[in-house]
């Protein structure tokens, strides 16, 4: 064992335990992959089970995957109030969606009219760089940085491109790409930590 | 804190030995940032054998520091183990006190 002991690091071990199976990363993943594919398919009705499907497969990957391998843990007060921290973050981004929603229905010649799939692209973005913080996973960031580009890149490309829809071509191409980043994760995780057959 | 006839601190009295020894550090450190946390969990995050790590527990429980609850959970057998008031107090007290003699 490693004898050095810093508290920072044992800190990070701890939020570790909440992103380094690669879950999260499948669940975002799988959001943005389905968000494009029901538009693709239009079915736009079934866009807000998704994230039913996300919260299914993340807690079912942990309750099969995870806790046999690291255990569970209850999170102490510091934790705690990191991630109400988070939802009230989501909260005022849930707010701002709807406020954007508003202002590109308004009038056509608003910016938020004219850009509303980077704008859109942007708040995803966010909340995923916010989920990263919260989590310590830089490489949440790698992922809005990808998902922000796409949306915005799929967009400006569609005033030129007709042959095909650009935007959600980027749109499951990011979701793809999170998709297989987070499956690596996982395996690297599966791998590292075996199953603890037995207690004490 | 304890101090010599010549002004210097009284390492031997006064570091809690108990804590000072790296595993149980690092459990209490863990402790100190949960609620409570299971045995798997402190076994792969401190890399220990279960035999080791139970050895380390032990010490900790017998001197009040902890508290471990044994249960089921999905029908497999779950240790949750968490710091005592006593345990973080101690705790506390343990990284002032290295504060103020690394100072």
């Amino acid at each position: 064992m490693n004898e050095r002991i810093d508290l920072k690091n044992i800190r990070r071990q701890v939020y570790l335990y909440y992103s380094e199976d690669g879950l999260v990363d499948i669940a975002v993943g799988l959001v943005i992959f389905g968000f494009g594919l029901l538009l693709l398919l239009d079915f736009p009705a079934f866009v807000g089970l998704l994230g039913l499907l996300a919260l299914l497969v993340w807690y079912g990957g942990k309750a099969s995957l995870v806790f046999p391998r690291v255990g569970t843990i209850r999170p102490g007060r510091e934790i705690k109030e990191r991630f109400q921290g988070f939802f009230i973050n989501l909260v005022v981004i849930g707010i701002g969606v709807f406020i954007l929603f508003l202002l590109s229905r308004s009038g056509g010649g608003s910016i938020f009219a004219r850009f509303s799939l980077s704008v859109f692209g942007f708040v995803v973005a966010l909340g995923i760089s916010i989920l990263g913080l919260l989590l310590d996973a830089p490489r949440l960031y790698f992922y809005a940085g990808l998902v922000f580009l796409a949306m915005a890149g799929g967009e400006l490309l569609s005033e030129q491109v007709t042959a095909y829809d650009p935007f959600l071509a980027a749109v499951i191409g990011s979701g793809a790409v999170i998709l297989v980043a987070g499956s690596a994760v996982l395996i690297r995780f599966l791998r590292k930590y075996p199953v603890i057959q037995r207690e004490e | 804190m304890a101090r010599n006839s010549k002004g210097d601190l009284n390492l031997e009295q006064e570091i809690n030995r108990l804590i000072h020894e790296p595993v149980r550090l690092k459990v209490l450190a863990f402790l100190s940032l949960l609620e409570s946390a299971d045995f798997t969990f402190l076994v792969s995050r401190l890399g220990l054998t279960m035999g080791n790590l139970s050895a380390h527990i032990s010490k900790l429980q017998e001197a009040g520091y902890i508290e471990v609850e044994k249960g089921y959970k999905d029908n497999r057998p779950q240790t949750m183990i968490s710091l005592s008031e006593a345990g973080r107090k101690a705790f506390q007290e343990y990284r002032q006190q290295m504060l103020q003699i690394l100072q």
